[in-house]
């Protein structure tokens, strides 16, 4: 497990904006991590937290009611947020791609499965021929582990499973070799047991691609199988992120600890169901100071005030909280 | 007997910010304001033709034969006819016989095609496969083929124009009921509705008839500009409007003799169907771009 | 060829038969079934009573009505639908000779629209709520709201009269016809004038052509802008139209290629609706350029209240129609694959 590897993408002190016809949406609040090189990051967070608007920001894949009010994403040192349309195109699937999270809907019904990966293997080899962009794109395929994938190559995407669209989608957004993928719940839409091979898919192609990843995920299970770091967002913005062990073992801000500890596990039978009272506050009037604050069992004047920045509390561990609990919460 | 909750508050006022940002849509739009000003205008002017229009009584058919064939003047601002008659008072005229052929057909089309079309979706099986298997048959025909045949069988009139037309109507709006009342009946809130008991006939006019309105809504808008359009066309073959009716179509079909040398007889009424459908159009456009759910504004290149 | 066509086309073929079936019914209907005394519809203008009784006894309209209705059928399948009052002609050689004329200018027409109506619905919805788009979505009401009638003498007046650029009526000048006769091959003027090198009849051709062709073709052209603009802006907000941008293709790429597919793929059906007002539109149309088709035919017969004829070149139209959409059906399935589901 990697300790102090240097970062591949610093995502600093995002603030995005939505404009919809109900009002502005204040999706983004400040989000900050890193996703460091070779290892998976997981973002966890309930739905509506910002992980998603947060993912499409990278990419710059903000629909045209978003506004980027501040906040930068160095990427190779640069701010990617900066730069113009055509240097955009120029990173997206060749070194930073995405995937989605309902594979049916993410390949283009009317053409066939070779159709669109030689397309996009075409950006990154524009001298093959026709052949060799064939044997290519099989290779990818296999490598995403389909069976028979010169069959698979002729398919159209609603001929095949779902476990099977996803694998296809992961060939063609690694096939130009990314160094960073990021992963917007790419099994939720799938069984359990599809939702396991991809996942060790995932993992082996970390090892042997040398990938970083930006897992994006609401299933805490997965978190702990898969990834080296963890960040939990709540109401648009990063509360705690450190080692995954280190988080599962010791969460430090409340809201981390109520997540945690409303886990089932078969620990708790004959025990209350624990949950964290209150609902999460709507994004168009968000609360003022720290999101969290009208839930908080720790909540002080200046929470309601000031939103907390993101501290170095332990090492590699950073919390956002002004008054972090002092008793451990898990036993 | 569980009483089905009327509407709570906040599903009112969830309908009335529904309809204050839809007005909201279509009045903001420059064109839709454009069209709602055109058939506001044109009602208007059908409502007190008889009052502001300079003679009347030509209007109607008497003719002047000393004016014959004049162009347009400060006397007739749009020429007369091969009777005489001054146009501009005949094309004003003529405002209100489109707009209340265009009404009925529409409104007596969907009055007969939405109740059948609501049934047939709800209640599916055999009774909406009859149904829809005797639209089907309708819809088989080029729209204005059958009403021609109609049209010709039952002899040349303007009212009988109307009935060919509304006959071969009525199975859009069936088809188009037909479609969302499906969709709704397999909502989980009707499910839901059904199994707390409530009776269908509530279900069909609480439910379902409300979820066609928007379709519905897009599609009146645009057919009364297509049904002015047929009716012209009709009167156009003969088989409308007869003379002296003052039907735009039957003008520019009396117009066709005279045109080449009289270039005004068939220019006006023609011009005013175009700008009056051009009025339906532009607010029924207007009216879908706002209602259609899958306009959104996500927009990505 | 996309897996499962054949059972799909069988299984379109047998409703396209069905539907073919209910238009009998219903022309069946309104011929037989509404008028008071059908006879003397079928007998021609101002008929006397004997006339009428005499038609009734030989058209075996006094039959009851399914054995009227089984006559009917019989008829048509024989290809008898009667004899035109106005020409004394059967109706049926009167409807072939008027339908390669009539085609030619539908298919001109409406290739005009599709062609002009797809590069600027495209070009609208890619430039959405810009000014660009304002114009493509003005043009679109505007052609849709022009009564085709009146669009046409607008043209005749405009461009034959005042400006002579183009012929004013007719489908070739009577001096060409003479001079240099186009011999007929397919009955299509603008090919059978090049398969035989007959160069100026081609060129007198095709001018008699525009005018007619534009007139037509405004109203289609108007619809496919409308529809294609539409069904583009579904597509470009798709999550597949999403994933192609995050793996990196270029937006001209997936606007030209893939968009362009899926939204013409879904815009087919409704293309087959616009295709229903072309044809209706053709009748006025023809009428007003003097084209020798079958929609001057049919107006001719309406306007000399000649029954057998109109309701005969009814029927012929609507089983025509039935066709084009079966085939548009089967075309669409090349196109979407997933429609043989």
């Amino acid at each position: 497990m990697p300790t102090r590897t240097e970062p591949l993408v610093t995502v600093e002190d995002l603030v995005v904006n939505f404009h919809t016809l109900d009002g502005t949406v204040h999706a983004l609040n400040g989000v900050s991590f890193e996703v460091r090189k070779g290892e998976i990051l997981g973002l966890v967070g309930e739905t509506g937290c910002g992980k998603t608007a947060t993912s499409l920001a990278v990419l710059r894949l903000l629909p045209d009611n978003a506004e980027v009010v501040q906040g930068r994403i160095v990427f190779e040192g640069t701010d990617l947020l900066s730069k113009k349309g055509k240097e955009v195109a120029e990173i997206r699937g060749k070194k930073i791609s995405m995937i989605f999270q309902d594979p049916a809907s993410s390949l283009n019904p009317v053409f066939p499965i070779g159709t669109q990966l030689m397309d996009v293997l075409k950006l990154h080899f524009p001298e093959a021929d026709e052949a060799g962009l064939r044997k290519l794109a099989e290779e990818k395929l296999s490598m995403a582990e389909l069976p028979d994938a010169s069959a698979v190559m002729a398919m159209y995407p609603h001929e095949l499973s779902g476990g099977m669209q996803q694998r296809v989608i992961m060939a063609i957004a690694l096939s130009c070799s990314p160094t960073l993928l990021i992963a917007d719940e790419p099994t939720t839409a799938l069984d359990v047991t599809i939702q396991a091979q991809l996942l060790d898919l995932l993992k082996k192609l970390k090892q042997t691609l040398g990938l970083s990843v930006l897992l994006i995920t609401h299933n805490l299970g997965v978190v702990r199988e898969l990834c080296d770091r963890t960040a939990i967002m709540y109401a648009g913005s990063v509360v705690e992120s450190a080692d995954t062990d280190q988080i599962f073992k010791n969460p430090l801000h409340p809201y981390a600890c109520g997540l945690l500890s409303s886990v089932v596990t078969g620990r708790l039978r004959g025990t209350v169901l624990h949950h964290i009272p209150g609902f999460v506050p709507s994004l168009l009037h968000a609360p003022e100071g720290c999101r969290f604050n009208p839930r908080c069992p720790y909540a002080l004047e200046v929470c309601r005030e000031k939103r907390p920045d993101l501290v170095e509390v332990e090492p590699n561990h950073y919390v956002a909280c002004f008054n972090i609990p002092k008793e451990p919460w898990l036993t | 007997m569980i009483q089905e909750s009327s509407e709570s508050d906040a599903g009112k006022r969830q309908r009335f910010r529904e309809i204050r940002v839809f007005l909201r849509l279509t009045l903001e739009n420059s064109l839709s304001t454009v069209g709602l000003a055109i058939i506001v205008l044109f009602i208007i002017i059908a409502i007190t033709a008889p009052f502001i229009v300079p003679y009347p009584k030509q209007a109607e058919g008497t003719p002047e034969i000393a004016n014959q064939l004049l162009p347009p003047n400060w006397q007739h601002l749009f020429g007369t006819d091969e009777l005489g008659r001054d146009l501009f008072s005949r094309v004003v005229f003529g405002a209100r016989i489109s707009l209340v052929t265009s009404a009925s057909v529409v409104a007596s089309a969907i009055a007969l095609g939405l109740p059948l079309g609501a049934l047939a979706g709800y209640y599916g099986e055999r009774i909406g496969a009859i149904i829809m298997r005797v639209t089907d048959m309708f819809l088989a025909f080029p729209p204005l083929l059958l009403a021609l045949a109609v049209a010709a069988t039952l002899g040349g009139s303007l009212i009988n124009a109307v009935l060919a037309l509304i006959i071969t109507w009525w199975p859009w709006y069936t088809r188009l009921a037909y479609g969302q009342a499906v969709t709704t009946r397999n909502l989980p809130y009707v499910d839901s509705a059904r199994a707390i008991g409530v009776g269908n006939f509530r279900i069909i006019v609480r439910h379902i008839l409300p979820a066609t309105l928007a379709p519905i809504l897009v599609q009146a808008t645009l057919d009364l500009g297509s049904a002015i359009i047929s009716v012209a066309g009709l009167s156009f073959l003969g088989l409308g409007a007869q003379p002296p009716t003052p039907d735009w179509g039957l003008m520019v079909n009396t117009g066709r003799t005279y045109f080449l040398q009289h270039w005004w007889y068939a220019t006006f009424p023609g011009l005013a169907i175009l700008i009056l459908v051009l009025g339906f159009n532009l607010l029924g456009d207007a009216i879908r771009e706002a209602v259609d759910p899958k306009l959104s504004r996500r927009r990505l290149i | 060829m996309p897996k499962g066509i054949w059972q799909y086309t069988a299984r379109r073929a047998i409703h396209a038969f069905a539907v073919i079936v209910g238009v009998l019914v219903i022309t069946f209907v309104v011929s037989h079934v509404i008028p008071g005394k059908p006879a003397a519809l079928w007998v021609g203008a101002h008929p006397t009573a004997e006339q009428i009784q005499r038609a009734t006894e030989e058209l075996g309209f006094n039959k009851p009505l399914y054995e009227q209705f089984y006559i009917y059928v019989t008829n048509l399948l024989r290809g008898d639908l009667g004899v035109s009052i106005r020409t004394h002609d059967t109706v049926l050689s009167d409807v072939a000779r008027g339908l390669t004329s009539t085609l030619e200018l539908i298919i001109a027409a409406f290739v005009i629209a599709i062609g002009a109506g797809i590069v600027v619905g495209v070009f609208s919805a890619s430039k959405r709520d810009h000014v660009p788009d304002h114009f493509g979505r003005l043009a679109a009401i505007f052609s849709v709201s022009m009564p085709p009638f009146w669009l046409a003498m607008i043209f005749q007046i405009v461009f034959s009269q005042t400006l002579h650029w183009f012929p004013l009526a007719g489908r070739m000048s009577t001096d060409v016809s003479i001079l240099y006769p186009l011999k007929s091959i397919t009955g299509f003027n603008l090919i059978d004038s090049l398969l035989t090198l007959n160069f100026v009849a081609f060129q007198d051709s095709l001018w008699h052509l525009v005018l007619p062709a534009l007139a037509l073709a405004a109203y289609p052209f108007g619809l496919t802008v409308r529809m294609v603009r539409t069904m583009m802006i579904e597509v470009l907000q798709e999550n597949y139209t999403r994933s192609a941008l995050a793996w990196g293709l270029p937006g001209r790429l997936i606007l030209m290629k893939y968009a362009l597919k899926n939204a013409v793929s879904s815009t087919i059906i409704a293309l087959g609706m616009s295709f229903a007002y072309t044809l209706t539109g053709a009748f006025l149309d023809e009428l007003i350029f003097v084209w020798p088709g079958l929609g001057t035919y049919t107006a001719l017969s309406i306007l000399s209240l000649d029954y057998p004829a109109i309701m005969g070149a009814v029927i012929i139209v609507a089983i025509f129609y039935v066709v084009i959409n079966l085939l548009v059906d089967i075309l669409q399935a090349f196109l979407d694959p997933r429609v043989t589901l």
